[in-house]
């Protein structure tokens, strides 16, 4: 498990479908993206349906996506994972992040 | 009731109603709730299983009919929105290997259909279950999205009857948001969402 820091640069023009083809593709190598960007709603929702393609049933069972607290509008960072290595803890504007993983979450 | 009927869709004539929300959170029941107070049916199947609903259920033409007016429903219950589908999740519910696994691949259709269903309804229900924490990504995404298509939404913190509910969290977490707070299964409350679905459209 590795962690990748992509900074707004790199993914600033990239249409949705080709952002959420990067995100799944260091997502699925094992990684734990932190995207130097708010992903747009359309954007995650795009993410989603591409994720929902990529879902077998052994090796890839989804992400986890953290963004920070769109009804305020503050933080520029958005967090993929993939789901059967870790787990989402939200405790008002804490985030944890657990690695271990959930293996069953839906 | 006809009372309570006449003042919702007070300007529009039809609409396609989405029922969202993420697995579980009880919108196969409000959209039952629903159906049977304007249609006298129901409209899927029930589960303690996630994703039990993994195809858009609508029930077409509700036809509501009152003060010399009408107004035609497409109510349209949604599979929930995931990020992730695990089949073994399935299988500690009792289901055998392969039900679980072919349940998972259809859910993953589901949540795409869900999600495609985005540019086709004119109002949300988005439901919470209220025993949970409301700050799942998959609510936001629900939420940001349909405020980026510009579709009117009001959001359902559902499962009141339950002791362990805490629908005031929902209320906190969204506050540009009505939230009405209901029991779809024993239909507490749901006189207000009615309400609040007449004043949204």
């Amino acid at each position: 498990m590795r962690i990748d820091i992509v900074p707004e640069r790199i993914t600033r023009r990239m249409r949705p479908k080709d952002k959420a083809r990067m995100i799944l593709e260091r997502v699925k190598g094992n990684a734990i993206l932190v995207l130097e960007e708010r992903l747009k709603p359309e954007e995650q929702a795009e993410l989603i349906k591409e994720t929902m393609m990529e879902i077998d049933c052994e090796q890839f069972c989804g992400i986890e996506v953290v963004t920070f607290n769109e009804e305020r509008r503050k933080g520029k960072i958005t967090v993929v994972a993939p789901s059967n290595v870790v787990e989402v803890a939200r405790q008002g504007d804490l985030i944890s992040l657990m690695l271990g993983g959930c293996l069953g979450g839906v | 009731m006809l009372d309570k009927i006449s003042r919702i869709f007070k300007k529009k004539q039809s609409l396609v109603l989405g029922v969202y929300g993420a697995p579980n959170a009880g919108k196969t029941t409000l959209a039952n709730r629903i159906s049977l107070d304007f249609a006298g049916k129901e409209i899927g199947v029930v589960s303690p299983i996630p994703h039990e609903t993994r195809r858009a259920t609508i029930a077409e033409h509700i036809n509501v009919r009152f003060n010399g007016k009408s107004i035609d429903v497409d109510l349209v219950d949604m599979p929930g929105v995931a990020s992730k589908v695990d089949y073994r999740e399935f299988v500690r519910y009792g289901l055998s290997e392969e039900e679980a696994i072919e349940r998972a691949k259809e859910a993953t259709r589901g949540v795409i259909e869900a999600i495609q269903w985005l540019d086709s309804i004119d109002l949300a229900l988005t439901v919470f279950d209220s025993t949970k924490a409301p700050y799942d990504q998959v609510n936001l995404v629900i939420l940001g999205n349909l405020e980026a298509k510009k579709i009117p939404t009001v959001l359902v913190a559902n499962k009141i009857d339950l002791p362990e509910a805490r629908p005031e969290l929902v209320k906190e977490a969204f506050p540009n948001h009505r939230v009405v707070c209901v029991s779809a299964l024993r239909g507490d409350n749901i006189e207000e969402l009615y309400r609040a679905i007449a004043e949204e459209c």
